[in-house]
């Protein structure tokens, strides 16, 4: 579909520029026609002066053209003028015998083209009664003149029209443009705030927009709003499906572990033992489950949010999960900016999302051999903010892969028992807090995982 | 050591209380808030593990009973509700340590020793960890069996470790329980207490230094 612009520019340019052109036109077919007859009346009235110039000397004829001439518009004296003067049906007087005359007979002056000697001209012919000498005579006089002149003046008279015209619709196209421009600011202003937005945030657009657009504001808010209370409805349903799951799992959990160290008989204790880490699996994925859905942007208040401590948060996170950390073998370090950054957030999600990292970390920084190594989870001052990045000096993670990581249930490595949510889990809880999540592999070796907050 | 288990599911009630009768504790399970707190006004406990969602009298409200009468039973939480509201309403109400659902039996009986353990943390119980053997009543650490001379200040420290063993300590905390008013302990103090203690311990004892966080005694690693 055409946009916009494009339409108002068509249904603004095209007719006007018609309309130019007509009125062009019809200016051409005015001038010309009131040049002409200028030019005319003049033609006839230097017609008309030669009778003054004749007389009669012992009853010949007699012209003086001395004196005669004809004062046109335009002709600056390079307009050509021919003449001829006989007697009706009688002896050539003076001037131009070849210069054709009217072919019927003249009661009144009749105007007329010709061509005469290469010129294209415009004649007039009339008749008068001439009476010198008591002797009656029928003259007729015709008077030519090249149409030259009268073409000259038409064209610049068209030529100072149409510059102005062209001046005139250059100007109004200006203008037009300046008006589309400024008349489609507002959907531009749309148009960027939703490009802007990130793909969670369907909070309704708000902001004055004019009355012609609020109608489309409005339904786009009401989509929104209809898409939020559907992930609403998802990840409530998830919330209560992963609730209810929970005493169950932890049912069979706790028993297969209470059987396990009563039980002596090695196959069942094998099966048994299969059975417990299933359900250590299971539990621990109901358990991300039930924060993959409470930590959707869309689920979260706003006013649970309070000023919090990065550094402190990052404390708790490393506290809970320093023992198992050390237990795998592995050490876990915090460096952190002494002037601790405070900013607006939820404690328990932002501690979720650092006990994710490590995990994360701790879990999968060795690849496919179980990681030796020292985590390093480090609270830095960057530009325009604070980061919180949690390192490891493991094996990394093959570029193409990198991007998949923060995908729900893709799993870089499938041996190795995880939710598949951790990442996931960690990425919504940054863009909750309208950080964001970036991983990449370090020079130095192993991963980092970075969260920026903005300042 | 008694502990009473507060559990309406029955196969969790028996789980927890047979994992804490193999830690040592002798278990008493109710099935509701009511018949726990008339069980708690008539026998001595050590340590009530308590689920939230029960019937006739919740978990929560049998919490506040409890601490508004001066009861100061270590309570260890257990539920299905989730952190972000619930963790915070137990410890306010005055829970010492909170458990999500599912979790191991074992996390339940290391939680629960860790809870009776800092209660009676002046009582005068041996602490043992691994190699390492504390006895508190006559301030003296043994190593093997065999006594090592240490300074009270070390001796303090190491009590401290080995009351959290398996738990993060940071240097704050062993400074704030070393400090008294005449006599405040730095941080740098702590550091030079803990390097003095590896030093006569000569052997490692399971003891983690976790930079920028502070120490940890892996009971799993001590020897």
């Amino acid at each position: 579909m055409r946009s916009i612009r494009a339409r108002l520019l068509i249904w603004i340019g095209l007719p006007f520029t018609g309309l130019a052109l007509v009125t062009l036109l019809a200016s051409h077919y005015l001038l010309s026609r009131q040049i002409n007859e200028t030019f005319d009346d003049m033609l006839l009235n230097a017609a008309e002066r030669v009778e003054r110039r004749i007389h009669s000397v012992d009853g010949e004829l007699r012209i003086n053209m001395h004196y005669f001439s004809i004062s046109t518009l335009g002709s600056r004296g390079d307009g050509k003028i021919f003449y001829r003067i006989q007697e009706v049906d009688g002896d050539m007087l003076a001037g131009f015998a070849g210069l054709q005359g009217p072919t019927t007979e003249l009661d009144q002056p009749l105007f007329y083209d010709v061509d005469y000697a290469g010129n294209a001209l415009r004649a007039v012919a009339l008749t008068f009664p001439l009476t010198r000498a008591n002797q009656y005579r029928e003259i007729e006089v015709i008077v030519a003149e090249s149409t030259e002149p009268r073409r000259t003046l038409i064209a610049e008279f068209m030529l100072t029209l149409s510059s102005l015209m062209a001046v005139g619709g250059l100007l109004a196209i200006t203008i037009a443009l300046v008006a589309i421009h400024k008349g489609l600011a507002p959907l531009n202003a749309i148009r960027r705030a939703l490009y802007r937005r990130s793909p969670n945030d369907l909070e309704p657009l708000t902001g004055e927009v004019p009355r012609e657009v609020a109608p489309l504001i409005q339904s786009i808010n009401q989509l929104m709003e209809r898409m939020r209370l559907s992930i609403q409805n998802t990840q409530q349903l998830n919330a209560d499906v992963s609730h209810q799951l929970r005493t169950p799992v932890s049912e069979i959990r706790a028993l297969s572990e209470l059987t396990l160290a009563r039980s002596h008989e090695p196959e069942a204790r094998a099966n048994l033992d299969e059975i417990r880490r299933i359900a250590e699996h299971a539990g621990h994925t109901v358990e991300q489950l039930l924060r993959y859905a409470k930590t959707r942007h869309e689920l979260v208040d706003s006013a649970t949010l309070a000023s919090v401590d990065l550094v402190a948060i990052c404390c708790d996170a490393c506290s809970q999960a320093a023992m198992s950390v050390y237990q795998r073998g592995q050490e876990l370090a915090l460096e952190a900016d002494e002037a601790a950054p405070s900013l607006l957030g939820d404690p328990i999600m932002l501690r979720w999302m650092v006990q994710n990292l490590i995990d994360n970390a701790s879990l999968h920084a060795g690849g496919e051999q179980p990681y030796r190594g020292s985590i390093q989870v480090a609270v830095e001052r960057q530009e325009g903010g604070y980061r919180l990045a949690v390192r490891d000096a493991g094996v990394g993670v093959d570029e193409a892969r990198l991007a998949r990581l923060t995908e729900r249930f893709y799993r870089a490595d499938t041996r190795i028992q995880g939710s598949g949510l951790g990442l996931a889990i960690a990425e919504q809880i940054a863009q909750t807090h309208g950080a964001e999540l970036t991983l990449r592999n370090r020079q130095e070796g192993g991963l980092e995982a970075s969260v920026s907050f903005p300042a | 050591m008694k502990v009473l288990v507060v559990e309406d599911n029955d196969n969790l009630a028996r789980s927890i209380s047979a994992a804490l009768e193999d830690t040592g504790f002798k278990a008493d399970v109710s099935r509701d808030g009511l018949s726990a707190e008339h069980c708690l006004e008539i026998g001595a406990y050590d340590l009530m593990v308590l689920d939230l969602g029960l019937p006739e009298l919740d978990g929560i409200s049998l919490l506040r009973r409890l601490r508004q009468r001066q009861d100061n039973i270590p309570v260890l939480i257990i539920s299905a509700r989730d952190a972000l509201d619930q963790r915070i309403l137990g410890l306010e109400e005055g829970a010492d340590d909170y458990l999500c659902k599912p979790f191991s039996l074992d996390e339940v009986a290391a939680r629960a020793k860790a809870l009776v353990r800092r209660a009676k943390q002046f009582g005068g119980e041996t602490l043992r960890c691994g190699r390492l053997e504390f006895h508190p009543d006559a301030m003296e650490l043994r190593l093997d069996g065999k006594p090592v001379a240490l300074h009270r200040r070390e001796l303090e420290v190491m009590e401290y470790l080995l009351i959290n063993q398996g738990r993060l300590v940071n240097k704050g905390q062993i400074a704030d329980r070393l400090s008294t008013t005449d006599d405040p302990v730095s941080h740098s103090a702590v550091e030079t207490y803990v390097s003095r203690l590896r030093k006569k311990l000569g052997v490692d004892v399971g003891l983690k230094t976790v930079r920028g966080l502070g120490y940890l005694l892996d009971p799993q690693d001590a020897g």
